[in-house]
């Protein structure tokens, strides 16, 4: 009996390996085939390493000049580079919004007893239970408004704020959206710190901001790792809030863009190309959290239990 | 070094429980006070307030002449151990210890010097590069105690510095402390639940019970002349003994008899004076374990002797400890390493009535 249930749970878990690892295999294996060879051969060996059928004609790309020129073409002609340079900003800039006004709010909520603690943490954490597409609209026109007021006070300066189709509209929202979940996060892992170690540190003389800084902020540091992982995958990723607030090319983000490339390729899709640009845009993910997965689960467990 | 002085200080808590309750407490400079007393008696919260911790509800403390109240922790010249050590995890035992100094921006080099100092001091200086994970219970229990004196403040707080070390370790940080004391010599105030560290450790010790005050004397005074029913049944180990009974006088003598009526006690000629005046009234009588002494004969005395049914018998080694039932109450002897009578077996017991205690039995106050 035990026998088969240790078979079973291994047959599911195996089923579920291959439903998450063959699609990435796929893509990359992909990346790296022209068209004409994923029309023919897309779920064989690449013929970059059985050699192709074509090798007597030389009108046809050899498989190394078709590799080479998805990721290429990808990169300069459809402009993946200026994408990929612009989801490096947003993410960022946003995660680092995200985790300095995470920590600071968490730590003071986990940490402080003051009169509206408890009212102020079930506020952030509401943010939670809106879904992300109801505020779409209302805030489209909101941030016309908040441009329109800030432009007013900023126009003697010589200077107009467009929250609209900027980087900087993008990045606030990505920094509203991700707060609840890392306070959220990382008010439990504040409160799992001794805070012993707070009454220690003043008495050797440092302020809040030092006890913050120095003690507290080192110590969450697997909580901190875990929120960036997170918020890092989502926006990353994020492709409806780019939709809507950003639409010239040379701001568009990588999810944009790679939608945007098959867009107007719709009567003639490289194939080749667009999986090149999806494996641009997994590639970075793939890495972080391969760097830094010891730190998520270490993140996850040590929140999670008090003491 | 400097004296630290508590006036009728209170602390009550959001929701109206009182921790501590109207303490007042004199250290003198280079004194070792020891505050002593069962969990949730109000022990840690005062110290708390001496380090500034926990806000003064009511009352003053002073140190070193100054009054302190509003003055936050880092400007009252003090330095804290805690229980729990908390040593920054993330530094090393070297800058665990120079952290204060850092923030207090001393010099680099005084900073290395008083560093190393106090590594040598405490036998440390093998471990500065060390983080604390890497040290075993008693390692950081110095580190702790070196990130203290290196700070070289005016007062030391102990909040049960011991608790999480095993036997051993304890007795021999209990023996490190005293000698930090006495090298050093200043004030310490030291917290702890344990009854035999305060009584090794302190020069004066603090009983406390549900946030008051119960007894403030030297440990030996504290063994021979308790206050009240709790100072005397808290500290000793094991612990007094207790008789429920009444005073009569009969013929001349006065007599303790125990409220079942199996026992009967002469009341010691050198006690009587003091006892005189609450015959006929109840009284709780102690006695210490050590004052029963074993009867070599098994032939009750009149009036100085016990008849008790054995319950249990521990041989120690050095001595035995015989737990007693008499009349319905329990009562433990330290008695000689050979004796050791049988379980449920009848023994007969001998009381040194000169060294017993009496009780009010209603307040609890002690009459002798």
């Amino acid at each position: 009996m035990q026998k088969i249930s240790k078979a079973l749970t291994y047959t599911v878990l195996f089923v579920w390996l291959a439903a998450v690892v063959l699609p990435i295999v796929w893509v990359f294996s992909n990346s790296i085939r022209s068209s004409q060879e994923i029309y023919e051969n897309s779920f064989g060996l690449p013929w970059l390493i059985t050699g192709s059928p074509y090798a007597d004609r030389p009108d046809v790309p050899t498989p190394v000049e078709a590799a080479v020129g998805n990721f290429q073409n990808a990169w300069t002609k459809s402009n993946f580079s200026t994408f990929f340079m612009n989801s490096v900003l947003v993410t960022t800039v946003s995660l680092a919004g995200i985790l300095s006004f995470g920590a600071m709010a968490a730590y003071a909520l986990a940490r402080f007893d003051f009169r509206f603690n408890r009212p102020l943490y079930l506020f952030f954490i509401s943010g939670m239970m809106v879904p992300a597409q109801l505020v779409l609209i209302p805030l489209f026109f909101q941030f016309s408004t908040i441009s329109d007021g800030l432009t007013a006070l900023t126009r003697p300066l010589g200077y107009e704020v467009q929250l609209h189709n900027s980087l900087t509209g993008l990045i606030t929202i990505y920094i509203a959206l991700s707060l609840p979940f890392t306070i959220l996060l990382l008010t439990g892992f504040f409160k799992s710190l001794p805070s012993a170690l707070r009454e220690s540190a003043i008495i050797d003389g440092a302020s809040e901001w030092t006890v913050f800084r120095q003690i507290m902020l080192p110590l969450a540091r697997p909580g901190l790792v875990t929120a960036a992982i997170f918020n890092f995958l989502g926006i990353w990723n994020e492709y409806l809030f780019a939709l809507v607030f950003v639409n010239s090319p040379e701001k568009k983000t990588l999810p944009l863009g790679l939608a945007s490339v098959s867009i107007q390729a719709q009567y003639k899709t490289d194939f080749g190309l667009m999986f090149a640009g999806l494996v641009i845009i997994m590639v970075p993910t793939l890495l972080v959290y391969l760097l830094l997965q010891r730190q998520l689960t270490k993140g996850i467990t040590v929140g999670a239990l008090k003491g | 070094m400097a004296q630290v002085g508590l006036k009728e200080v209170s602390k009550v808590y959001p929701g109206g429980i009182a921790a501590v309750r109207n303490v007042s407490l004199e250290v003198g400079d280079g004194e070792f006070v020891v505050l002593v007393g069962p969990s949730g008696c109000g022990k840690s919260t005062t110290l708390r307030m001496i380090a500034g911790l926990e806000e003064v509800t009511e009352g003053e403390i002073s140190i070193g002449g100054r009054v302190v109240n509003e003055v936050p922790p880092k400007d009252r010249d003090i330095a804290m151990v805690f229980q729990n050590y908390a040593l920054y995890p993330h530094m090393t035992v070297y800058n665990n210890m120079a952290f204060g100094l850092k923030l207090r921006r001393y010099p680099k080099a005084e900073i290395d010097q008083r560093v190393r100092e106090a590594a040598r001091v405490l036998e440390i200086e093998e471990l500065l590069n060390r983080k604390p994970k890497a040290l075993s219970g008693g390692e950081r229990q110095r580190v702790a105690l070196g990130r203290a004196i290196v700070r070289n403040p005016q007062v030391f707080l102990f909040d049960e510095p011991l608790s999480n070390l095993d036997a051993m370790l304890r007795v021999q940080m209990r023996a490190e402390i005293e000698k930090l004391h006495t090298r050093l010599g200043t004030t310490m105030i030291y917290v702890t639940h344990d009854q035999v560290e305060a009584m090794t450790m302190g020069d004066r010790i603090v009983v406390m019970l549900d946030g008051v005050v119960q007894q403030i004397s030297t440990p030996s005074e504290l063994y021979q002349k308790p206050v009240n029913r709790f100072v005397a049944g808290f500290i000793g180990s094991p612990p007094m003994n207790f008789l429920e009974g009444r005073l009569k006088s009969e013929q001349g003598t006065l007599r303790f008899t125990s409220d079942m009526g199996d026992v009967a006690l002469d009341v010691h000629d050198s006690h009587r004076a003091a006892l005189e005046a609450h015959a006929g009234q109840g009284v709780l009588m102690g006695i210490r374990p050590e004052d029963l002494l074993e009867n070599a004969t098994q032939t009750p005395v009149p009036g100085r002797s016990l008849t008790a049914t054995v319950e249990m018998v521990e041989p120690l080694g050095a001595e035995t400890y015989l737990y007693l039932s008499v009349d319905g109450h329990s009562i433990t002897g330290r008695v000689h390493a050979d004796v050791l009578p049988q379980v449920a077996s009848t023994h007969v017991i001998d009381l040194d009535l000169s060294k017993a205690h009496y009780f009010d039995a209603s307040t609890g106050e002690a009459i002798l």
